[in-house]
């Protein structure tokens, strides 16, 4: 998976240059493998990683959500522009706060292993 | 990108790979819901990415990942042949692939109109009218407009040499109107049920339902039910019409035929087959009327393409010939097992995913007649059509479909409207019983975006063919 270093700098610079009222952009990345048997023999052994970003627009008081997996600047600011359009034909949402303000988040590490062994 | 999968491929081959095959994918999906004039859902989602699936000593692994550097290409590749060496570990790993022709090759869908340049304004404009027409009615409570777009670009290579492009566009929508009046409710849709029709067509498709233009009718529709008379528990000959018909061929016919379920690998999930090998060639499936092609070269047809995803070209090919069962949905890993090639059914619904045994568009080829000729020859019945819900064991033998409408047919015509109709049958018992099935004019490829199968779990884009036909004896109704 990508690093958080070039991903937060990724982030970043998206947020810049949109033109949005409020912008977020969650980056989210899984490793993830899968076996499945029938027969008592293996037929599938998988194993998948991505990692995508999710925006998130506020123009005014509608909302607009696109995702992408394609991390270049391009594409991040591609889908910013999609998710403004989208905003833009949505209803507006008259109870909507506006997005969370900067909050720290506890980082977690749930591996465990002992339960992994 | 290419040459990146290329030189991947020679190195699988150099360290000892019996075969191997990469496919990179970008896929770009577009879904608009409008409800009762609001829009309830506008979601773009755009994934690109490498699958590499590797034959080692007899077995599969399959790796994947977004990251299309050469070193993220090389990983891949490396994971994908260090987990078939792991899976050759465990039971009796004997896989063998069919011979198939080295192909250089592309494909596109017919596209007039890129639905992904149509402006969204255009889109929600067209929506919006849906849900205006509808709720004209003034029992209708729930106005939902749809439209999907997708476009999927695919370059396939193996180590056997072939290398094809593809890019793959689809599109379609469909309009619902619920009526509710006290504790009774009504659904009706255009064109079909669950989000409506789709082809591998550009926007044109989508236009050419022209879905305000029948959102009116579809309301009104919703309303009668309300007061329409329920389906009466009886046996007795139905008319199908050809939505419901389509799922009919799709879960009694399209799933049961699946190679790999009759070998018993979806057995936890999907479920498996009524249709064992034994019956290949034996099995009168129908009456002789009954005639069932795999083809995967319909034009607009939602489940056509040019290869599938093991570089096998579309075709056509017999399932049911004259009533008789007489071929499966096959792989190059499955053919081989009942002496036979692949027909080219695996598709996998993302970078990120195995190729499966699918359907392509599974067809019932049509016979003669117009329904309104089908409805005039019919003494005592029901026309029913539009599903509704839908039950199958899990070896596709014993069905039960609800339907949103019926009419009762009596003397050649259509009568009284009749609501939550529903029908039963044992597949063979039921395409059995057929003794009619109208001609090409009545002949549509429904287009169901929604298959499952697999885990992790996949979508397919499915297409089937059929034209209303007619059954003999059927349960129909609820027994009180």
């Amino acid at each position: 998976m990508r690093s958080t270093k070039d991903l937060t700098a990724l982030l970043e610079g998206a947020l810049q240059r949109s033109p949005a009222d409020e912008t977020e952009l969650v980056a989210r990345g899984y490793d993830s493998a899968l076996t499945r048997f029938a027969g008592s023999t293996i037929h599938q052994n998988v194993h998948e990683d991505d990692t995508s970003v999710i925006v998130r627009v506020v123009v005014g008081k509608r909302i607009g959500v696109v995702s992408t997996n394609r991390l270049d600047e391009t594409s991040v600011d591609e889908a910013v522009t999609r998710a403004i359009e989208i905003a833009k034909n949505s209803p507006e949402e008259p109870d909507f706060p506006g997005l969370p303000k900067a909050d720290a988040a506890p980082s977690v590490e749930s591996y465990s292993a002992q339960s992994a062994a | 990108m290419k040459e990146l999968l290329k030189e991947t491929m020679d190195f699988l081959k150099k360290k000892g790979a019996e075969y191997a095959d990469a496919r990179h994918v970008r896929g770009l999906t577009e879904v608009l819901v409008m409800k009762n004039g609001t829009l309830e859902t506008a979601s773009v989602a755009e994934s690109e990415g490498v699958g590499i699936r590797v034959l080692n000593d007899g077995a599969w692994g399959f790796s994947s990942s977004s990251m299309l550097t050469p070193e993220s290409v090389r990983r891949v590749a490396e994971q994908a042949l260090a987990i078939a060496k792991a899976s050759a570990k465990v039971g009796d790993s004997t896989i063998v692939l069919d011979g198939q022709d080295v192909v250089v090759d592309s494909y596109s869908t017919e596209v007039e109109e890129d639905p992904f340049t149509v402006p969204l304004d255009d889109k929600l404009t067209i929506l919006g009218s849906c849900c205006d027409g509808m709720t004209k009615t003034e029992q209708v409570a729930i106005a939902t407009a749809s439209m999907m777009s997708f476009r999927t670009e695919k370059l396939f290579v193996n180590t056997e040499g072939s290398e094809i492009e593809q890019v793959i566009t689809e599109a379609g929508g469909g309009i619902s109107a619920t009526a509710i009046e006290g504790d009774e409710r009504q659904t009706r849709s255009y064109p079909a049920s669950f989000r409506g029709d789709y082809a591998t067509r550009g926007f044109e498709f989508t236009r050419s339902l022209d879905l305000p233009a029948h959102a009116e009718r579809t309301g009104a529709e919703a309303a009668q039910l309300l007061k329409a008379d329920e389906c009466p528990h009886k046996k007795t000959t139905i008319v199908i019409g050809g939505q419901q018909l389509a799922l009919q061929v799709h879960e009694s016919c399209g799933h049961p035929i699946e190679l790999d379920r009759v070998f018993g690998t979806e057995a936890s999930y999907a479920g498996t087959s009524f249709i064992t090998v034994d019956k290949l060639g034996s099995l009168q499936y129908g009456s002789k009327l009954v005639n069932i092609v795999a083809d995967a070269t319909c034009p607009g047809g939602l489940g056509s393409f040019g290869y599938d995803d093991e570089g096998v070209p579309a075709q056509r090919s017999d399932i049911v010939k004259n009533g008789l069962f007489v071929g499966y949905l096959m792989s190059r890993e499955t053919a081989p097992r009942i002496g036979l090639r692949s027909n080219g059914t695996m598709r996998a619904d993302g970078w990120n995913r195995i190729p499966l045994i699918r359907m392509t568009n599974i067809n019932l080829l049509p016979g003669e007649g117009t329904l309104d000729e089908l409805i005039a020859d019919t003494d005592d019945g029901i026309f029913i059509d539009s599903n509704k819900s839908w039950s199958i064991d899990q070896r596709r033998l014993n069905f039960q479909f609800g339907c949103e409408i019926a009419y009762e047919i009596k003397n050649g015509k259509l009568g009284r409207m009749l609501k939550n109709p529903v029908y039963t049958g044992i597949t063979p018992e039921f395409w059995g019983s057929c003794d009619a099935i109208t001609g090409e004019s009545e002949w549509h490829i429904w287009g169901i975006p929604s298959c499952g199968k697999g885990e992790p779990g996949q979508a397919a884009h499915v297409g089937h063919g059929v034209s209303p036909a007619r059954f003999r004896n059927v349960e129909v109704g609820v027994k009180k």
